[in-house]
């Protein structure tokens, strides 16, 4: 043991330059919440309106389709492959798919498996080539350009409208006053933070995206995993796709314009290593809330349009910044 | 001359220096000594001037030099040649030369003759200065950033480690080239942690020890016992630990038997038999392909010919299960740096338990308890990212990992590159105790000390064929770097 005495204190004496104290830790953690927290506070506060219980519930309402979306594409991101860019092309297939079958006169429930199924070979399809060594972000951008003209071809370009439409209650009711879409994010939310920290197959997936390298040497299926986590974001932009076809009762192949661009703000707001390896679902979820809070406080306020825009762009800057400068000061 | 006094650099309540005060004389190779965490990297980054003191001065030839940031410090004629490589893969070796001239413009036409020289001195004269640097072996790579540092005038030549990557044959090429720095009137600073470069090369050794000067003397003076005390603070008993006495003992059977494998990187068929119980030793130059058994077995090299039997083999998935493989740049794919130690520490049972199903964090983190104490990681370290770890620590990680997956073949590539010595004596012996359980151990390496006194057995590889095999008491160092020079025994 005399020897390694020695060659332990010389390590621990390195060791300890890297600084790992419990302030920091716990800094690091919940860094993005204070910002967030103040800022709800003080909306609540001087904003009229913003503090009230149905305008707080319209908040979550409101950021459920982004978070949704944004609940399955950070699967993509912890697993090492940054973002998709297909995510309102595969949501306005789902809604097509679903559309167009319930108004062909089919059951309900076919049309739900048959959008999800579609979903999950696109999700497939995406995955197969982004873990075959593509490039994750040019892949998904031409797939969804080539996904989107052909689904727009196939509809001549229609709009599908369904009256009645059979999932009325599932886009736009409530369950005790709150909105089934804000239920389903939320347990969505939940089964996502568990399905990383307790199953095998989420930890292996926190593992492919630290370091597909290492990962791949112990055994851990990462191409299995990479495609895995393409079918997760593609089944959760189906379920977007169908949900606001719930609320909205039409498929048309403008309905998600913008959509993309919020969830990848949502995972980056929500402080998602970019790079992959950081595993908390939650943060997804989270960032499309504080999203949606602060469109939400600058609409109360009667900012215009672009100014809500450019303050968007201008929040997800800063979160990154911040982030990367707490990990380099961590480090 | 190079003259550094009363040098400190603290890190809030740590002291990496601490009035540390030395000169180094011009014309003489002067090697800078210390276990991990002595300081000497903390020296190295003020020199190169990615770090800034806390209190003391530099002065090269009586005068005080800017090093408040790289390109000042490379242009006050202080060039420092980092521990990881930083030629550019992507870039031909011409044009890796163009980055650091002072020229504002790339003339892409006249820097292959300006390199061609260089490169020569360096005995790299049959590398075309067109070829992507990517292409090189690693040893190549290191005299490609060494004649590189040569094209700029630097005064002061701070080494660090240059030759840890390197196979004997490459070794001696950097020698020569330090060597003629040093004759040539530059203050040379060479860090090492091979302690047989001190009486190969260097005139002079500077000894850190927990950030401060331990120990400063002309090598001429110096025993290896002066040297390991000053490093360490104590005698090193020993660095090897004894196998144990098997005389007359019946050979267990063996847990891999390699039948006529050939592999890209073979140019003829091996035959190889790996029993439980013991340490076997591949080595050669360099591309000789000594690592090539430990990667056919691994899989990471797939076979063109012969096959692999593993014992009891009749799953498919018997190589999964067996087998551990730990590549030479555990930086790379060793472990899951950013994540704390235990992660990576539980990582190949997790991923032999398969995709699906639960598991409880908090179990997993207990998981790895009894491995950790086994390699010595004290409980404190578990939960930090291995990043934070010291080389010594993070190849106990490397090597630890992998007894989550309860494996029965261990494969380890250069099991002790970038390790100090006493963390070197300490992986052996847990080596070791490992085999002696029954674990059968094979690692590659290019350190002729650490073949002959850490294997039982040793395979020598020359030109992708394996041309000998000997137990490692049968052999001298001599002989074992004829073998691995000549492929042969018979000097012509």
């Amino acid at each position: 043991m005399a020897v390694s005495t020695v060659s332990d204190m010389a390590a621990k004496q390195r060791d300890a330059t890297a600084e790992h104290s419990p302030r920091r830790v716990w800094l690091r953690r919940l860094g993005p919440f204070l910002p967030i927290a103040a800022l709800a506070a003080i909306a609540a506060l001087t904003v009229d309106g913003f503090g009230t219980t149905p305008n707080l519930i319209a908040v979550v309402q409101a950021s459920a389709i982004t978070g949704i979306a944004a609940i399955g594409t950070a699967a993509i991101t912890i697993s090492g492959k940054f973002v998709s860019l297909a995510i309102e092309q595969q949501a306005v297939t789902a809604a097509y798919v679903f559309a167009a079958t319930v108004s062909a006169g089919q059951p309900v429930l076919l049309a739900l498996v048959l959008a999800f199924a579609v979903a999950i070979i696109l999700g497939l399809v995406q995955g197969y080539l982004v873990s075959r060594g593509l490039n994750p972000i040019v892949t998904t951008l031409a797939f969804g350009s080539a996904l989107f003209g052909s689904v727009v071809m196939l509809a001549d370009n229609r709009t599908i409208t369904l009256s009645p439409n059979p999932i009325a209650w599932l886009g736009g009711g409530t369950t005790f006053g709150i909105p089934n879409q804000a239920i389903i994010f939320v347990v969505l939310l939940v089964l996502g933070s568990l399905f990383l920290s307790r199953t095998k197959l989420g930890r292996q997936m926190v593992l492919t995206g630290a370091n597909p390298k290492a990962a791949d040497l112990i055994g851990v299926p990462t191409r299995r995993i990479v495609m895995i986590a393409f079918v997760a974001a593609a089944l959760t932009a189906a379920l977007v796709g169908i949900l606001v076809v719930g609320q909205v009762s039409q498929a048309k192949s403008d309905m998600f314009r913008g959509l993309t661009i919020d969830v990848v703000a949502a995972i980056l707001v929500g402080g998602i290593a970019i790079q992959g390896g950081e595993g908390q679902l939650w943060r997804a979820g989270f960032g499309a809330i504080v999203l949606t809070m602060l469109g939400n406080i600058m609409l109360l306020l009667g900012i215009d349009a672009g100014v809500r825009d450019l303050l968007k762009g201008l929040l997800a800057a800063g979160v990154l910044l911040s982030m990367r400068l707490l990990k380099a000061r961590g480090s | 001359m190079l003259e550094i006094s009363g040098l400190s650099k603290s890190y809030g309540p740590v002291h990496a220096l601490s009035d540390v005060t030395f000169s180094v004389e011009p014309g003489k190779v002067t090697a800078l000594l210390g276990e991990n965490g002595a300081g000497k990297s903390t020296l190295v980054k003020i020199l190169s001037g990615l770090v800034t003191p806390t209190a003391g001065a530099i002065r090269v030839n009586g005068a005080p030099v800017d090093l408040s940031s790289p390109e000042r410090a490379s242009r006050s004629g202080v060039a420092v040649v980092q521990q990881e490589i930083s030629v550019l893969p992507n870039l031909s070796v011409a044009e890796n030369f163009m980055l650091t001239q002072p020229s504002r413009w790339l003339r892409r036409g006249s820097a292959p003759a300006l390199c061609a020289p260089y490169l020569n001195r360096l005995g790299l004269g049959h590398v075309d200065p067109g070829t992507a640097v990517g292409e090189l072996t690693i040893g190549e790579r290191q005299l490609v950033e060494i004649a590189r540092m040569l094209s700029q005038d630097a005064r002061v030549l701070v080494l660090d480690e240059p030759t840890a990557a390197l196979a004997d044959s490459d070794i001696e090429l950097v020698h020569k080239a330090v060597l003629r720095l040093a004759s040539e009137g530059n203050v040379v600073l060479y860090i090492t942690h091979r302690l047989n470069e001190l009486d190969e090369i260097c005139d002079a050794a500077v000894i850190l020890r927990n950030g401060r000067l331990a120990d400063q003397f002309e090598t001429k003076d110096a025993s290896m016992t002066r040297i390991v005390h000053a490093m360490i603070g104590r005698e090193l008993d020993e660095l090897y630990p004894n196998a144990p006495a098997r005389a007359g003992a019946a050979l267990p059977a063996p847990v891999v038997r390699l039948k006529d494998v050939l592999t890209s990187g073979l140019a003829s068929p091996v035959g190889l038999d790996l029993r439980p119980g013991e340490i076997v030793a591949a080595c050669g130059q360099l591309g000789s392909g000594f690592v090539e058994p430990l990667r056919a077995i691994a899989g990471v090299s797939p076979l063109s010919g012969g096959a692999i039997e593993f014992q009891g083999a009749t799953a498919a998935n018997a190589k999964a299960e067996a087998v551990a493989y730990c590549s030479d740049d555990r930086q790379l794919d060793g472990f899951f740096r950013d994540l704390p130690v235990w992660e990576s520490m539980s990582a190949p049972g997790l991923a032999q338990s398969g995709l699906w199903g639960l598991v409880r964090p908090s179990r997993l983190r207990q998981s790895v308890d009894a491995n950790a104490d086994r390699m010595t990681i004290l409980p404190a370290y578990r939960q930090r990212p291995v990043h934070a770890l010291s080389g010594g620590n993070a190849q106990k990680v490397s090597i630890g990992k992998w007894l989550s997956s309860k494996p029965r073949i261990l494969l380890l590539e250069e099991p002790t590159r970038g390790v100090d010595v006493g963390a070197r004596a300490e992986i052996y012996r847990l080596l070791r105790a490992l085999a002696d359980d029954g674990l059968a151990i094979l690692f590659a390496s290019t350190d002729l000390d650490e073949v002959l006194g850490f294997g039982e057995r040793v395979l020598v590889f020359h030109d992708n064929r394996l041309v000998h095999q000997a137990p490692s008491a049968q052999l001298t160092r001599d002989q074992l770097a004829t073998w691995i020079t000549h492929g042969s025994i018979d000097r012509e």
